[in-house]
């Protein structure tokens, strides 16, 4: 196929199809509401990799016995900053996906976020025996539920006063009194109808967050799978290729998931158990390190000014995993004179990882880093085991090894070209 | 021990008041300053917060005095880390880190490496990775552009 029939299938068929995915109202909303929480998880991390020192029982030494009763004398408040930063991401999921959904439909927003809010407890918590409220469908176990009422329960209203009786204030009356009173109606409809679902499912002897679990059992236990790694990166990788943004769009359904399984690994290493999800949303940033590979390749065996100009630019970037500049200068869009390697570099960035957590050689990643620190410190903070600096330099090696005869060809190419251009 | 504890909670409330009083300053001086930042840069400041709640938080006892200090004297730093890279404009002034410029005075703006370089009348200001939103980079770039030649 040509490069022109090519560029002109990704601007007729693969835009428009990808753009109409994007834009689906509740992909978008999904999208703004799984954000809401990164900065409680990562608060809520800090706070949990201090109350839960990362070290073997039987590991002593100064700094560990520091950090051991550091943790001991502090346990009561790390424990509640880890509650209501980790353990209630589901909670804050809640209130960007109503934030979003208001911003879409143009709704007032207060209201909706009463009323979504209301429907979550309602639907998902229960009360103590000894009084106080059970808050353990906020965290991992209720993101799902969360999206949905997060959704559903602002569009309910919208419709039913788009639909339904309102009652119309006078001029006179001040906005913020009248839009109260005038969404009563449709408030109280919608109370009605959360409180029949909420009958429905106790009558089944179960929660609306159980069920949609339950539900979407078989896609968790599919998405920690070495396949579901594959796929996430060979279809990010090949979005990238065709000059899309890889991660946002595979990200809009992937990260509702990682982000679950994420919160899930900290519930597990909070009540002194071990991480069981691999593919999280720590592990995802393995999935992006092939950048600084390409980038050491490309400083080793460059001889065309382009290569060298562009490893000269990529590399400061690459160390802290900002790949736009190599992936636009090399560039790695349309290039297919490295696809299939880069493709092989991205698979393998997913396999190697997850193949050694699988064995056993390093621990599951379950803290929450900014993706801007270095990987090599970053693969140890995430996952508090020097094993993982191993796997990462195994990996680094594997993927440059295989770049090199792929970037050696094309900056050969490269080269002739200059000297073309210089003899011309 | 203890006061040297106490001593760094306070230099690490002071660090923050520092940041927020150029912040203030500049809310003061200046209309339309939006407290906005993109994704990363809400990352790097919700890091700093929680490394800065776990260090105020945390108990004076003699059983964790070294590993306290510790904790407080990293807070310390990435409290003035995050400050000399904040980034934030209003619609006249921009606060550049510790600096406070009129966006008149900006003769240019480039970037290299992980480095923004704003060049004004009173020499170039650097700021490394920079804590800010894509609409204060671009102010600053519509401030500069033509005034170089």
């Amino acid at each position: 196929m040509k490069k022109e029939s090519i560029s002109q299938w990704i601007q007729e068929k693969l835009i428009p199809a990808v753009a109409a995915f994007t834009n689906f109202k509740f992909v978008k909303c999904m999208q703004e509401g799984v954000v809401a929480c990164m900065n409680a998880t990562m608060i809520g991390s800090i706070f949990m990799l201090l109350m839960i020192p990362p070290f073997p029982a039987t590991a002593t030494g100064g700094f560990v016995e520091a950090w051991r009763a550091f943790s001991a004398a502090n346990a009561g408040w790390l424990n509640l900053g880890y509650q209501i930063g980790l353990n209630a991401a589901g909670f804050y999921i809640l209130l960007g996906m109503v934030n979003a959904v208001c911003k879409h439909d143009n709704a007032p927003l207060v209201n909706n976020l009463v009323l979504a809010v209301f429907s979550f407890i309602c639907l998902q918590c229960s009360f103590l025996e000894g009084g106080g409220l059970d808050i353990g469908f906020w965290g991992a176990k209720g993101m799902m539920a969360a999206l949905i009422v997060g959704y559903c329960v602002p569009e309910l209203n919208i419709w039913l006063k788009k639909h339904g009786i309102k009652i119309k204030m006078p001029d006179s009356v001040p906005p913020f009194i009248s839009n109260q009173l005038e969404e009563m109606f449709s408030s109280v409809g919608t109370v009605i109808i959360v409180f029949a679902v909420k009958l429905i499912f106790a009558h089944f002897g179960t929660t609306l967050g159980a069920f949609v679990n339950g539900l979407f059992a078989p896609l968790f236990s599919a998405s920690d799978s070495l396949t579901a790694v594959l796929i996430y990166c060979i279809l990010v990788r090949i979005l990238w290729f065709f000059g899309l943004h890889g991660n946002n769009i595979a990200g809009a359904v992937v990260n509702v998931v990682l982000t679950q399984n994420f919160v899930a690994n900290a519930e597990a290493v909070a009540a002194g158990g071990k991480p069981t999800f691999i593919f999280n949303t720590a592990f995802q940033n393995w999935t992006t390190q092939g950048i600084l590979f390409i980038v050491i390749a490309v400083i080793i065996v460059a001889k065309s000014e382009q290569l060298k100009a562009v490893s000269k630019v990529s590399l400061a970037p690459a160390l802290f995993n900002i790949g736009e500049p190599t992936t636009f200068g090399l560039p790695l869009i349309l290039n297919f004179d490295i696809f299939f390697p880069y493709l092989l570099v991205f698979a393998l960035n997913g396999a190697i990882p997850y193949l050694a957590c699988k064995w056993g050689f390093m621990n599951i990643p379950y803290i929450d880093v900014p993706f801007t620190v270095p990987a090599f410190i970053k693969v140890f903070l995430q996952t508090m085991d020097f094993r993982a600096i191993i796997v990462y330099l195994i990996n680094a090696a594997a993927c440059i090894l295989i770049m090199i005869p792929a970037i050696r060809k094309y900056d050969a190419k490269l080269l002739a070209q200059e000297q073309a251009e210089k003899n011309a | 021990m203890n006061l040297l504890i106490i001593g760094l909670k306070i230099v690490l409330v002071l660090s923050w008041g520092v940041t927020l009083a150029g912040i203030v300053k500049l809310y003061r001086e200046d209309t339309g300053v939006k407290m906005k930042f993109d994704w990363l840069s809400y990352l790097n400041i919700s890091g700093t917060v929680g490394l800065t709640l776990v260090s105020l938080f945390a108990v004076v006892d003699p059983s964790t005095y070294v590993f306290t200090a510790c904790l407080c004297a990293v807070s310390i730093a990435m409290v003035w880390f995050l400050k000399v890279r904040l980034m934030i404009a209003g619609d006249h002034k921009v606060l550049l880190g510790n600096k406070m410029i009129d966006l008149r005075d900006i003769r240019s703006v480039h970037t290299k490496l992980m480095t923004l370089y704003v060049e004004t009348k009173n020499g170039t200001i650097r700021l490394y990775g920079p804590v800010t939103e894509r609409s204060v980079t671009m102010k600053l770039y519509h401030a500069g552009k033509g005034k170089k030649r």
